[in-house]
């Protein structure tokens, strides 16, 4: 079953006592669902790809950060009447392989936005076994693997990234 | 401060603001200025006596020193005031996104890069005052956990220790996720000291998980 996963902030998502059941805080939809025009970058994968979608952020990233990954079914947004489509050429990650997995929902309203960030948020009420988080000794770990398997070239990594991938690399080298 | 003893004091999360409040008593820098008393009268110096007689100038060496000195302190408290404002605003502004920069590290960057330990009073004060929002105390202690630990010194970690005891998840989760790009000893033995006080789950797990990274 196809999922979307969106990068969130997870403790913003956790309810505060002025939240209502099925309901968001307002800065979990602000921070973490930023629209521009209209659309909302996600990442196509399914439960035992969530790493791709790491390495695809990852590549992209300024500096090495865990991050908090949701997972979305595409039929649950469908449902929601929320559209999505293929976006390869808006993916920024430098690997190749990884830039088909990137969609956008477009054509959003508030109102799809609201359906969105209340998906969220229960998913985050239950604990639900959609949230994932990786620390940023994982996203390390993905990045060196992907520079070893020649999926990614350490020049396409913003400066401080590579120097922490180069770092670790060395480290590895020095332990085998 | 040992980070066993500032963490004791964290156990007791009742009345949060007093207890992070006291955590920075001790290592508060003697800056000589205090925002919360009223500063002296600003007055021009009586730079020069003339001696007619001798028709040589004699400095009120006196007056002159405290004229740089109620000049000087001016001037930082006027700095304070705009590094208070640009870092709010920069908040309001965006919100902090992984592995992305935010406006509010460079302001806090060039503020300790400039003022050093005065600059710490005043990103202690900014975080202080706004403790109870959470997007601002969270947010600063994530971007001090971008910049070096040279740079943000002890004082970041016990900082971050401070955030640690935060009601508020947002603010927790912005301590650990500081002291764990610092890394270190110091870093570590704080989350090794907290981990078993967190009572929510994923972030428990989180925290296990950073001093398994960190122990490497």
């Amino acid at each position: 079953m196809p999922h979307l996963a969106r990068k969130i902030i997870r403790s913003v998502w956790e309810p505060k006592p002025y939240v209502p059941e099925d309901d968001a805080r307002a800065d979990a939809g602000t921070g973490c669902l930023r629209t521009s025009d209209d659309t909302l970058s996600l990442w196509q994968c399914n439960a035992t790809e969530v790493s791709e979608v790491v390495l695809a952020l990852a590549s992209s990233m300024r500096s090495v950060e865990g991050m908090h990954l949701v997972l979305l079914l595409e039929e649950n947004l469908n449902a929601d009447g929320i559209a999505s489509e293929p976006t390869p050429d808006d993916a920024k990650t430098p690997i190749e392989d990884l830039r088909s997995r990137h969609f956008n929902l477009v054509n959003l309203t508030m109102t799809q936005i609201c359906l969105l960030a209340k998906r969220i948020a229960n998913k985050v009420r239950e604990n639900s076994t959609d949230l994932y988080w990786f620390t940023s000794k994982n996203v390390l770990n993905f990045l060196c693997n992907a520079v070893v398997d020649g999926r990614l070239g350490l020049n396409k990594l913003e400066e401080n990234v590579r120097k922490e991938v180069e770092k670790e690399l060395k480290k590895r080298k020095h332990l085998f | 401060m040992s980070s066993t003893g500032a963490l004791n004091v964290a156990g007791t999360k009742a009345g949060p603001l007093i207890e992070i409040g006291a955590i920075f008593s001790d290592i508060s820098p003697n800056t000589g200025v205090d925002s919360e008393v009223a500063t002296p009268e600003y007055y021009p110096p009586n730079l020069t006596v003339w001696n007619i007689s001798a028709q040589r100038p004699s400095l009120d060496i006196g007056g002159l020193l405290d004229y740089l000195c109620t000049s000087g302190k001016k001037l930082i408290e006027q700095e304070k005031v705009r590094f208070n404002r640009n870092l709010l605003h920069a908040f309001e502004l965006e919100p902090i996104e992984d592995g992305h920069p935010h406006p509010a590290e460079r302001i806090i960057k060039d503020a300790l890069k400039t003022y050093n330990l005065e600059a710490f009073d005043w990103i202690k004060s900014t975080y202080l005052k706004n403790i109870t929002r959470s997007a601002i105390a969270a947010g600063i202690l994530r971007c001090l956990g971008r910049l070096s630990s040279e740079l943000t010194s002890i004082w970041g970690v016990v900082m971050a220790a401070s955030g640690l005891l935060h009601p508020d998840i947002e603010s927790r989760e912005a301590a650990v996720r500081a002291l764990e790009a610092w890394g270190g000893k110091e870093s570590l033995e704080m989350l090794k000291a907290y981990v078993d006080m967190e009572n929510v789950p994923w972030l428990k797990d989180y925290i296990k998980q950073v001093i398994i990274d960190l122990s490497e």
